[in-house]
């Protein structure tokens, strides 16, 4: 028996993972047998150790057991959204070389897989549907193989970001720096057997990721898996808390707002029920924390970190609000603030770089730091102050990162346009918004109404500018940066269509 | 069911900012709606037509376009009348 077994067997009746709406259910006994059952078939299809093998499930609780899975085979699993689009798909396909696919049942591929590409001629590509009924047939004590005994440096997954600048990265999560960060955080956080987390973010995310899996494995607690975040979810939140015992929620901020938004609609309580909300990936608006707080009568722990080097700083439930903090710095973390200002870090958690991409993984992992491209400064307590971004390039939406540049370079590609600047404003809701500023090349041609037609036409829904802003000139500074002060006074006073 | 239309397409501009909302617009491809506007999309549905959305009519796929939501609220409407 090895560390995997042990833990499940320490208290096998207990409930590991519960999907909510669906009532289906898995105990940490249970865990152990399908995972093992799962290794075994993937283990005679041919799956090995430092195997690439793409997962495309919803948040249920087959892309947990198959993550375990790969786990026991030293298999790195390579998470996507079902829904992926055509082009990504085929990137991490062909950057990537998996070995294997697994995914949902009735999955339907959003392109071809063209094999040639991604394995050698020996050995085939493999797609496998897995489903709860195929996991429980298999279930098994034993592995057929002696399990994977993984060190630090192994890489157990590649995450794909959502690519602000060029094409998706994948960032490379080793085993250890993985292991340390949860190790870290779930003690600083007091986890333990009676934790229940309430998990609405995608699981092929990074914050889903870490919330279902290892985490609150390595603490005995247990998940509360939900779809996605989306409006009947927040509408539920109420027998999420009640009936299945959510007491932990991880969310963005933007999901705050809906679930308040949907209060007087609950019909049991919801007060007290939470230990506490963690709360990451956008700006936190105060008064949506204190309105939060009060009303679901919990704490807001908000924390800072990325895919590339985890958790940096956060709030437990001990440590007072420090106003304009993210957070403590987390005990294990060295953090610099270079002559400009910028955030680096150095930790036992930071990522082993972006795959197959060392001339950009060089670009933010210099010496054993990590330069995160954010901008702060780290007070005399050791809180973490945010003062804003390096580059102008990322809009933070609700957690997801939108590169302004590729809104510009749609908008420059409208007839009529000479100039655009696309910046990210504070946002209620969403934390950060999209507003595009738009100099016409020759006055009188270009309207607002068919300039944002044209840029939902071109762009991912996403990336739509809330409002775009005819402007006579964009302000620059004599080496070319957009002035965002003279930009803002247009924002207020707009100048409409000219 | 024409008031309870121009009522959502009404709704719907001052959400998205998307001029003209047209009944046959898409909510997704053509508003761009995402999950956190569909949110507060139903909380002002119901607020103005006093009606309740019930938790199995939430989920946004149910609704392609425009019209889909407004016939979907003037059954509520109507039902809710009836009763009354």
């Amino acid at each position: 028996m090895d560390t995997f077994d042990l833990t499940c067997m320490k208290e096998p009746e207990a409930v590991f993972l519960i999907e909510a709406y669906t009532d289906r259910a898995v105990t940490y006994g249970d865990l152990r047998l399908m995972v093992n059952g799962l290794a075994n078939r993937l283990h005679e299809q041919g799956i090995r150790n430092g195997d690439r093998v793409v997962l495309m499930f919803d948040n249920q609780l087959e892309f947990i057991i198959s993550h375990f899975a790969l786990l026991r085979l030293g298999a790195i699993a390579v998470p996507m959204a079902p829904d992926v689009s055509e082009e990504m798909f085929q990137h991490v396909l062909q950057q990537g070389e998996p070995r294997c696919l697994l995914g949902k049942d009735g999955l339907k591929l959003p392109g071809a897989i063209i094999t040639d590409a991604i394995v050698d001629a020996d050995s085939q590509f493999i797609t496998l549907t897995i489903t709860e009924l195929q996991l429980r047939e298999e279930m098994t004590e034993e592995t057929m193989f002696e399990p994977a005994s993984l060190d630090s440096e192994d890489p157990i997954a590649i995450l794909y970001t959502s690519g602000t600048t060029g094409r998706s990265k994948g960032v490379i999560m080793k085993y250890g720096a993985v292991r340390a960060d949860f190790e870290d955080f779930g003690q600083d956080l007091g986890f333990d057997r009676s934790t229940r987390i309430i998990q609405v973010m995608p699981v092929h995310h990074a914050d889903g990721w870490c919330y279902s899996f290892l985490l609150p494995f390595r603490f005995g607690s247990s998940v509360l898996l939900t779809p996605t975040f989306q409006a009947s979810v927040a509408a539920s939140f109420d027998r999420l808390v009640g009936e299945y015992g959510g007491n932990v929620l991880i969310a963005v901020p933007s999901m705050l707002k809906s679930l308040l938004a949907f209060k007087p609609r609950y019909l049991g309580p919801v007060e007290g029920k939470l230990r506490y909300v963690l709360c990451g990936s956008a700006k936190l608006h105060l008064d949506l924390v204190e309105s939060f707080e009060t009303q679901f009568d919990t704490r807001i722990l908000d924390n800072y970190g990325s895919t590339e080097a985890l958790l940096i700083a956060y709030y437990t439930p001990e440590m007072p609000y420090r106003k304009g903090s993210v957070g403590m710095k987390a005990p294990r973390c060295e953090i610099r603030i270079t002559e400009e200002g910028e955030i680096a870090v150095r930790s036992p958690y930071l990522f082993g770089g972006y795959y197959k991409l060392p001339e950009v993984t060089a670009e933010v992992l210099k010496d054993g730091w990590y330069y995160t491209g954010d901008e702060g400064f780290l007070d005399e307590d050791g809180f973490l102050h945010l003062a804003g971004r390096r580059t102008q390039d990322v809009i933070n939406k609700a957690g997801k990162k939108i590169s302004a540049n590729a809104i510009d370079e749609v908008l420059l590609a409208c007839p009529g346009v000479a100039d655009a600047a696309t910046l990210g404003l504070s946002d209620a809701i969403y934390g950060e918004e999209i507003y595009s500023f738009v100099a016409a090349s020759e006055i009188g041609k270009l309207d607002e109404a068919e300039l944002m037609e044209y840029a939902r036409k071109s762009l991912p829904r996403e990336q739509w500018p809330k409002q775009i802003i005819i402007v006579d000139s964009i302000p620059r500074t004599a080496i070319g940066k957009v002035i965002r002060s003279a930009l803002m006074d247009d924002l207020k006073q707009p100048t409409g269509g000219v | 069911m024409e008031r309870i239309d121009q009522g959502v397409r009404d709704i719907l501009l001052k959400i998205t900012g998307v001029n003209p909302v047209e009944s046959h617009s898409l909510l997704k491809d053509d508003l761009g709606i995402d999950s956190f506007q569909f949110v507060q999309l139903v909380v002002e549905l119901e607020n103005t037509f006093k009606i309740r959305i019930d938790d199995a009519h939430l989920n946004m796929n149910r609704y392609t376009d425009v019209a889909s939501l407004s016939a979907y609220l003037s059954e509520i409407a109507k039902n809710a009348e009836g009763i009354a």
